[in-house]
């Protein structure tokens, strides 16, 4: 694959996981949320952009903490890892 | 100040006493006067615990202006707090709902444990950085409210004054000892709410003293006369009658609801029916006791929210619509009365009453209480 393909495929990845987190900031599904943000993270690091990771990862806890996620420790756990929370 | 306020009138001996002037019950600013002195200072009743149930069920409130929330925490414990973020000051609950995990803020995602610590502030520190030196989580949990819950009622002292409630009311919880055993809210088909135009503590004063029944229930004089109630009459805690002819409701088939257990001969045909000040109106008898918490909405309004509970989790549903029906109706002929004191506390002329000193014993207290706390607060301040 091209660099040019490549690009054109994460930003595919990337617009059909925004409409997927609209759909479930609309429904309120807390569970969806934590898994489509930590989804999210994963892209943002592997796109070797490891602020936004931090972004979407800080969501994923978010949002596990207030649906009581099993998530919400381990999601806790890797952002004090990376100096994101005390 | 108010021009008529003439509370020395309200405290002098019943024989003398005169009631609260007028505008204590139309007056915007006795209205909020009295918000510290007779609600906050000591133990109010909130809701009850029926309407929360589960863990994670939490329901705001409006008390008095200051807006709170229930929760029945995840732990089992009911806790009432203060519905405010401590980041923003924004509202946290404004629905009943359930809460599985943290109360999260809905402005900027502060989210809080069910014991009410802050436990994630996000991006506090910037984007993707949760924390920051300034923002101390542990001095930024949530405002609890001090609460009690006593016989389903969830209580709250919001200024923290009031001394321990089982201290505040040990006499009247020793008055009632052989009531203290599980008692089963009826569920929806128990409670319902009544909207009186009337300030809450009228409402009060017509709970306080059973001569009126005769006049305004006749049909409760088939199964309780007037010289079978009693006044009862505790200074600046609680005030109420007594009746000594309670009978039981009967379904179609002539069952009845279960006792309560180990209960004396003397409540086969009692019942006591009394205020806790400032708002919960309590009845106890041998198979079932209600609650009825005042929700003041302004000088003029005032909403009546009733429960009834018994001594099973398992009654007879249609005995149960029965006996609801049958208070409904107790309850809704007193609305005539409070409404029409409400509206001619419009009479200029009115100079707060007189108090029949045999009867009036128990309303009089009530009036005492009032002015009382309210004078030792202007005095306070001075």
């Amino acid at each position: 694959m091209t660099d040019d393909a490549a690009k054109a495929a994460a930003a595919k990845a990337r617009d059909g996981l925004q409409a997927e987190l609209l759909k479930a900031h609309a429904a309120g599904d807390g569970a969806l949320l934590v898994q489509l943000y930590t989804r999210a993270a994963a892209l943002a690091v592997a796109a070797g952009e490891p602020d936004r990771a931090g972004f979407y990862r800080t969501h994923a806890w978010i949002f596990a903490l207030e649906c009581g996620h099993p998530d919400a420790p381990a999601l806790r756990a890797a952002l004090a890892a990376e100096g994101r929370v005390d | 100040m108010c021009a008529q306020s003439s509370l020395s009138d309200v405290l002098k001996p019943i024989a003398d006493a005169r009631g609260l002037p007028n505008d204590h019950y139309t007056s915007d600013a006795l209205y909020h006067e009295e918000r510290e002195p007779l609600w906050f200072d000591t133990w109010a009743g909130l809701c009850v615990a029926a309407e929360i149930p589960e863990p994670g069920d939490a329901k705001p409130f409006d008390f008095l202006g200051v807006p709170v929330f229930a929760l029945h925490g995840r732990d089992g414990v009911i806790r009432v707090f203060q519905n405010i973020c401590r980041h923003r000051g924004m509202i946290l609950v404004t629905e009943p709902r359930k809460i599985e995990g943290a109360i999260r803020c809905p402005y900027h995602s502060w989210c809080y444990s069910h014991q009410g610590r802050l436990v994630a502030t996000p991006h506090v520190g910037g984007q993707g950085q949760n924390s920051h030196p300034d923002i101390r989580r542990e001095e930024l949990g949530l405002i609890e409210v001090r609460s009690h819950v006593w016989r389903g009622v969830v209580f709250i002292n919001l200024s923290g004054k009031a001394a321990e409630f089982t201290e505040l009311h040990r006499e009247l919880i020793a008055r009632w000892s052989e009531f203290e055993v599980p008692v089963y809210h009826g569920g929806a088909d128990s409670m319902f709410q009544l909207e009186c135009r009337t300030n809450w503590k009228l409402a009060v004063e017509n709970y306080c003293e059973s001569y009126h029944l005769p006049w305004v229930h006749p049909g409760l004089n088939s199964y309780s006369r007037l010289e079978d109630h009693y006044n009862i009459e505790n200074p600046g805690k609680f005030s109420g009658q007594g009746t000594a002819v309670y009978r039981q409701i009967k379904d179609d088939d002539g069952s009845v609801f279960p006792d309560f257990p180990g209960l004396s001969d003397k409540w086969d045909t009692a019942g006591e029916y009394l205020t806790i000040m400032p708002n919960v109106m309590l009845g106890v008898q041998r198979d079932h006791v209600f609650a009825i918490i005042l929700e003041p909405r302004g000088p003029r309004t005032t909403l009546e929210h009733i429960h009834l509970f018994y001594a099973a989790p398992d009654t007879s549903e249609n005995l149960r619509r029965k006996n609801a029906e049958q208070w409904r109706l107790v309850f809704v002929e007193d609305i005539g009365v409070v409404e029409g004191m409400q509206a001619a506390r419009g009479a200029t002329g009115f100079d707060g009453g007189r108090f029949s000193p045999v009867m009036d014993g128990p309303t009089h207290l009530f009036h005492q209480w009032v002015a009382q706390r309210l004078t030792d607060t202007r005095q306070a301040a001075r």
